[in-house]
């Protein structure tokens, strides 16, 4: 390996660490939904950080499935498949921007329904948009984009493609 | 030479069709080969055009003219080569065949050239004249493939033309290529060598079978089928010449004892003809790159995160469709509610009986349905999406698994997706299913599927009665839609039926950028259906609706039945539901409710604009109503029956074309039944938790 494949390399681990927390966090905000959903179902007063997480089970698989995938990117990592840990950082964090994508999109469209009645807008506006799968999302936003760049430049460079495996 | 194409050139043909040289042409392909890009690149038709295999069901016919040529092409179903296992391989060899077209244009994938060649092949071996349309030339590039397609045109011995459909790239050369094949006189067929064997009795077959007169096709290509034990062609030559069958049945013993199963040995004998031709023109000019298909699917059909990731993938689908449509619903329910109704109220000159059709028929019934129809676009288009990204085909291959151990293969999953949208394409779409059985079942099982006219209501009422869980309410139709088809199909499978369920075999497409052009034909064809349908059938619904509601056993009650309930009661609508609702009455429905189901025969979208007839509101108004007809428990019941019972009769019609009459009043009883039983485990166990 180059000099150049080595800084790819490195950068790449510096990535699937962070993404490794992010999947963390992912997974954290899950497994909260699911709690606020049981909480809110058999009428218990314990909710975890109720304001930003909803109570919603199937978004809490959509957390937890994306979380999942981004630890897996640490993963494949320390096995040392570099075509798995990026295609693992690509879909999770794709996956994480979507989602954010859509609760943004969601949350305008609900502001927008808000004011065509003739309602104040400002507390759905926020409450819309710090909602955990759209802070994640945001955070997510930075590790698309540069593995989406260390992706083309290691496919380029011919760095990808000996060790890839389909099942 | 001037170029028309479709309309345009229908026009033009009842003016010159005296001076054109009319070509047939038909084009054919492996699935998802880009056959229908093709074709409406070629006759500026509108064939549906989706990234997943089996997306042409029928055959479909475009025309252009150019100079002095009129040529007329028929789009035929996907098919891997010429021995019928599917419907679809039945419609296109059967056109083949019988229609004769003057030249046969195969669409071959250059990014899978040898799956290609083997169609090639045996169409060569008929002895039409071919033109080898080789798509897909930029995806093989990426991938690092390059074919040499002069020297594959040089070993066929037939005009190879390289094409990119969907630039367009290529087109006019294919439109030449077509037409100087058309002119050739001779026709050579290509021959495959079988082995010493077999080709040995290929000669003696050929030998007898020139004694069979009126015989239409090319001996030796009767003959590999005779020895292929092709029935269809067996029966043929059976009707001309008898005593070859004795031949047949000799030979097919001889050779099996010798070589195994014969069909499986020529077909592979034909695939390592087409390897050798593949590899003999190919080259790989980048070896070991990997492509943008191979990353996504390490991870999108990964073994274990390929099902919460298909679950993750769906969900974005529903939010996008249900939270991003809520402006558009709103200001659709404006213009119902405050301003069109409130302005035919405001028409003190009309009739009252007219004002009452217009404001509590009309408005009310359609207006609750169009209300949902932004709903329904934003769904089309984001299923449009998927289907053009390649996601639909991989979604089958990530659930196989499942599917296989309710006994049905992945490819199953297709109908029940496409069942999203319309149960009726889903019934059609089970033609690519390969064997019999699991054809039946995925055709019998597809309206469980819940179509998109069933959405409205559960949107109404799940609004109404199901507050913060409205969202996962309304999904879990969905999920238990599939469940109960799979637990459905299991059941066919073990007692009506039995045989072994075959393997997953479909073409997984490379992922494409959606191009927003297609995207948006596709959501915009499928909506106008749906607005079609609200224009024409459910308008005529809710008028019959209105009309049952304003008149009985006793004559004519007059508009003030709409508001009077008691009055109601004793209209047609109210002796109906009076009738259903005996039987319901575990469920505890509303007999306006159940008023309302009995319309869902002509169509599901009816249901809701019956229920803001037979409520007097509209949408708006029709929700809040609905809270206080339903409890969570029995609107949530309500809904599952909604989802389950008796499919349209498009759906049914559809049911009875593809499979008969019998099995369509088996659909429809096995619906009745399961939905009534779902709806009354729901309140029952839902009764015995404390949900009541």
């Amino acid at each position: 390996m180059g000099r150049m494949g080595l800084v790819r390399k490195t950068t790449l681990a510096l990535m699937a660490m962070a993404s490794f927390i992010i999947g963390l966090a992912y997974v954290g905000s899950g497994l909260a939904s699911v709690i606020n959903w049981l909480s809110n179902w058999f009428s218990l007063r314990y909710e975890v950080l109720p304001a930003v997480i909803p109570p919603d089970p199937w978004l809490s698989v959509v957390l937890v499935t994306i979380g999942l995938v981004l630890i897996s990117s640490a993963y494949y990592l320390m096995r040392n498949n570099t075509l798995m840990t990026i295609a693992t950082l690509l879909i999770g964090s794709g996956l994480a921007v979507a989602v954010m994508a859509i609760q943004v999109i969601a949350t305008l469209a609900s502001v927008v329904d808000v004011a065509i009645n003739g309602e104040l807008m400002i507390n759905q506006l926020l409450s819309g948009l710090i909602r955990v799968d759209a802070i994640l999302g945001y955070i997510s936003t930075p590790l698309f984009i540069l593995s989406s760049v260390l992706f083309r430049l290691m496919r380029k460079e011919k760095l990808l493609g000996l060790t890839l495996h389909l099942k | 030479m001037k170029l028309l194409r479709g309309e345009e050139a229908f026009v033009t043909n009842h003016d010159l069709s005296k001076d054109l040289v009319k070509i047939k042409v038909a084009l054919v392909g492996i699935p998802n080969v880009g056959k229908s890009v093709i074709f409406n690149k070629l006759t500026g038709g509108k064939a549906w055009v989706g990234n997943w295999p089996g997306v042409t069901v029928e055959k479909k016919v475009g025309k252009l003219i150019i100079g002095k040529y009129l040529i007329e092409v028929t789009d035929l179903p996907g098919i891997y080569g010429l021995t019928p296992y599917t419907v679809d391989e039945v419609i296109a060899r059967n056109f083949i065949l019988n229609e004769s077209p003057d030249v046969v244009v195969v669409i071959a994938n250059a990014a899978n050239l040898e799956r290609s060649l083997h169609l090639v092949l045996s169409i060569l071996e008929l002895g039409v004249k071919v033109v080898v349309a080789l798509n897909m030339i930029d995806i093989a590039r990426d991938e690092g493939i390059e074919v040499d397609w002069k020297a594959l045109s040089r070993l066929l011995g037939v005009e190879v033309v390289p094409t990119i459909a969907i630039t367009g790239y290529g087109i006019n050369e294919l439109v030449r290529a077509i037409i100087d094949t058309y002119k050739r006189k001779e026709v050579k067929p290509y021959v495959v060598n079988y082995g010493d064997l077999i080709e040995a009795w290929i000669g003696k077959l050929v030998k007898e079978l020139g004694r069979c007169e009126g015989l239409k096709y090319p001996r030796r290509w009767v003959a590999i089928k005779l020895l292929e034990g092709d029935e269809h062609v067996l029966s043929t030559v059976d009707g001309l010449c008898p005593q070859i069958k004795g031949l047949v049945i000799k030979a097919r013993e001889e050779l099996s004892r010798e070589l195994g199963d014969l069909e499986t040995y020529i077909t592979e004998a034909r695939y390592r003809e087409s390897l050798r031709i593949a590899n003999l023109v190919r080259s790989y000019v980048e070896v070991g790159k990997v492509t943008i298909t191979e990353v996504i699917d390490s991870v999108l059909t990964h073994k274990v995160l390929g099902i919460p990731l298909a679950l993750t993938i769906m969900y974005l689908l529903f939010r996008f469709a249900f939270e991003v449509s809520t402006p558009l619903v709103d200001l659709i329910r404006l213009l119902f509610d405050e301003i069109l109704r409130n302005y035919v109220l405001s028409l003190h000159n009309l009739p009252d009986w007219l004002t009452s059709l217009l404001a509590d028929g009309v408005l009310s019934g359609v207006g609750a349905v169009l209300t949902f129809l932004p709903v329904i676009a934003m769904f089309f288009l984001g299923l449009s999406v998927l289907e053009d990204v390649g996601y639909l085909a991989r979604f089958a291959f990530v659930v196989d698994k499942i599917f296989h151990k309710f006994g049905l293969p992945g490819k199953v999953a297709i109908p029940l997706i496409i069942g999203f949208g319309c149960n009726v394409p889903a019934v059609m779409s089970t033609r690519t299913i390969e064997d019999e059985n699991d054809r039946k079942v995925s055709a019998l099982i597809a309206p469980l599927s819940s179509c998109s006219a069933r959405l409205p209501v559960y949107l109404a009422i799940a609004g109404a009665v199901m507050g913060n869980y409205a969202g996962a309410a309304v999904a879990s139709m969905y999920w238990i839609g599939i469940l109960l088809a799979l637990i459905v199909g299991l059941i066919m499978r073990k007692l009506m039926f039995k045989g072994p369920s075959m393997g997953f075999i479909m073409e997984l497409p490379p992922y494409l950028v959606p191009r927003p052009a297609d995207v948006l034909a596709k959501t915009w064809e499928r909506t106008r259906k749906f607005l079609v349908k609200a224009g024409t059938v459910i308008l005529g619904g809710v008028v019959i609706v209105w009309l049952l509601s304003v008149t009985g056993p006793s004559g004519y009650l007059g508009p003030q039945a709409l508001t009077n309930t008691s009055l109601l009661e004793k209209s047609w609508i109210g002796f109906l539901g009076h009738v259903i609702a005996y039987f319901t009455l575990p469920m505890g429905w509303d007999w306006r409710a159940c008023s309302a189901l009995l319309f869902g025969l002509v169509a599901k979208e009816i249901v809701l604009g019956s229920l803001g007839v037979l409520y007097g509101v509209s949408k708006g108004s029709l929700v809040a109503t609905l809270a206080h007809v339903f409890t969570p428990l029995t609107g949530f019941a309500y809904m599952v029956f909604i989802l389950l019972y008796v499919p349209c009769i498009g759906t049914l019609a559809a049911i009875k074309s593809e499979l008969g009459l019998k099995y369509a009043l088996l659909a429809l009883t096995y619906q009745v039944t399961l939905a009534y039983v779902a709806s009354l485990v729901i309140v029952g166990i839902g009764k015995l938790i404390g949900l009541g």
